[in-house]
């Protein structure tokens, strides 16, 4: 069933000479039980496509349904949870007042609140400082706090951006877990991050952005089963290049020489064939298993 | 239907904004100090009547420019789904909880002090009806101006909004159209001078317009409230 659907999204913020487009003509939709990763370099419009969904702005242009209703009314925020770098709550509270604060708008009874406050704690990881101020937090505890209080409040659609950047790497990993548990219990996680190990450990589909248009939309399973064939060339080979980049599509080039992606039936034989024939000396090969980063990388 | 724990949590978050910001404890200090200073020199009914209300009105314009103003308390509005009018209610009576026994507590202080016996009930009543208005219009003009800018401008109107408009009409009379839109400024604002006015008078006019203001600070809150807009960044 589709939670998330964006039909012809954009988005552009100021006027005039000051337009700038952060999103144009997005679609896409997202259903139970994915975890959708959103990736892409800066000014892609990754977090535009986040708070679009999380209404906590409107599209210029197209629709933006969550759970049926359009982004940012009642129902649509009913079952949202967002959690953004850096995170907003009021420094005056403890993260524990913070939860309990959230809890309350949840739940029905005291007895339902203290359940809810529970799992936040434990999945936020926060116990061992929910009582402190948050003005004393550190980065990584705040998004912490953050995603807990995220979790809380979605029902159906967890929304992340760049939560774990601050994160220690033992704790991430719990909270990897914890999101991906969250996405398996038929809802959705869309994930917003520069961290591409992250995205590639937890994502089921994967959305690359660039230029604020979706350049890719690939299940994260297809594209880690596709390997590629790296080339490292002598210096006076580096001017062959151009050559082999327009030979190979999807070819991209590396820091010594060229990532060629094994497709439709191409092997690395037929690649060094090639070479010899065309007098294009290799140095070294390797075949690895493609990466985000050649998605991200042209 | 009410959800009474959303409504309970409300006033917790109100009260919690209010009592851990410096602000809202360096009003209160002054508001007791300018208690203190009245209650030595013997005040009169009138006099002390004027204290309740600077008090119960600096400490409502300080306390409330906290509860919406841009920044986490705004962002802690938008991230929960809830009625219209309870945020913004809620938070008031959150600040209420606070403002109420400080004002009430001065009232009764200036009271005992004061040499003629003034009474206590009816000024306290006022001036907690007059802070009600002051918190309302502080707290709507705080989610748009941000919090700095909407305490300075209640803060103002409380101190200086005690001059009636007569006196402010004659110390414009050289200045005619001036005088003329400060005046109807003077008559239409919630200021103190109005609070006294119902107080002396005792007549449903000042109340009603005092009353409208409320409703309309609480409207033009829970507006704010309503629609897809980004909160800003908090003021230091």
């Amino acid at each position: 069933m589709t939670l998330v659907a964006c039909v012809g999204v954009s988005r552009a913020y100021g006027s005039g000479p000051r337009r700038r487009v952060a999103l144009d003509g997005c679609s896409f939709a997202a259903e139970r039980g994915e975890i959708i990763g959103v990736v892409g370099p800066n000014g892609a419009g990754k977090t535009t496509l986040i708070r679009l969904l999380a209404g906590e702005i409107a599209p210029t242009a197209g629709t933006v349904m969550v759970a049926g209703s359009r982004a940012g009314t009642q129902e649509a925020r009913r079952v949202v949870g967002l959690a953004e770098d850096p995170p907003l709550a009021p420094p005056e509270l403890t993260g524990l007042e913070w939860l309990t604060y959230l809890a309350s708008h949840r739940a029905r009874t005291p007895a339902q609140r203290v359940a809810l406050v529970r799992w936040a704690i434990e999945f936020g990881v926060v116990a061992e400082f929910a009582g402190r101020r948050m003005a004393d937090y550190s980065r990584g505890m705040a998004q912490r706090l953050a995603l807990a209080a995220a979790g809380l409040l979605a029902r159906e659609v967890l929304l992340l951006d760049e939560v774990l950047s601050g994160v220690d790497p033992i704790v991430a990993r719990t909270l990897r877990g914890a999101i991906a548990a969250f996405g398996a219990s038929e809802r959705l996680v869309v994930l917003a991050s520069h961290d591409l190990s992250t995205v590639e450990r937890l994502a089921t589909r994967v959305l690359v952005l660039s230029r604020g248009r979706v350049v890719s939309d690939v299940s994260t399973s297809a594209l880690l089963k596709e390997r590629v064939a790296e080339l490292a060339l002598n210096g006076g080979a580096m001017g062959r290049i151009e050559w082999l980049l327009t030979r190979y599509a999807g070819a991209a080039r590396t820091g010594d020489g060229i990532a060629i992606p094994l497709v439709q039936g191409l092997t690395l034989e037929e690649i060094l064939a090639t070479c010899r024939s065309e007098r294009i000396p290799v140095a070294a090969t390797r075949v690895r298993y493609r990466a985000l980063e050649d998605l991200l990388i042209p | 239907m009410l959800n009474l724990l959303a409504a309970k949590a409300e006033v917790v978050f109100g009260l919690q904004l209010v009592t851990r910001h410096r602000a809202p404890r360096l009003a209160a200090l002054l508001g007791l100090g300018v208690a203190a200073l009245a209650a030595v020199s013997a005040p009169s009914p009138e006099r002390t009547a004027r204290v309740v209300l600077l008090v119960g009105g600096t400490l409502a314009a300080v306390a409330a420019s906290r509860l919406l103003s841009p920044g986490p308390a705004l962002a802690a509005a938008r991230m929960v789904v809830a009625p219209w009018w309870l945020v913004p209610t809620g938070r008031l009576v959150g600040v209420l909880c606070v403002v109420g026994p400080l004002t009430v507590g001065v009232g009764l202080a200036l009271a005992s002090a004061s040499p003629q016996g003034a009474p206590i009930l009816a000024p306290t009543a006022v001036a907690v009806g007059f802070a009600v208005c002051v918190a309302s219009c502080t707290m709507a003009m705080a989610s748009w101006w941000g919090a700095s800018a909407a305490a300075s401008v209640g803060f103002l109107a409380v101190w200086f909004g005690g001059v009636p408009p007569s006196v402010v009409g004659a110390l414009l009379a050289g200045w005619l159209p001036l005088q003329r839109i400060v005046t109807w400024l003077w008559n239409v604002l919630p200021l103190p001078w109005r609070a006294a006015r119902w107080l002396a008078s005792g007549g449903w006019e000042d109340a009603l317009l005092l009353g409208a203001w409320t409703l309309l600070g609480l409207g033009v809150a829970a507006m704010h409230l309503a629609g897809p807009r980004r909160p800003r960044r908090a003021e230091s």
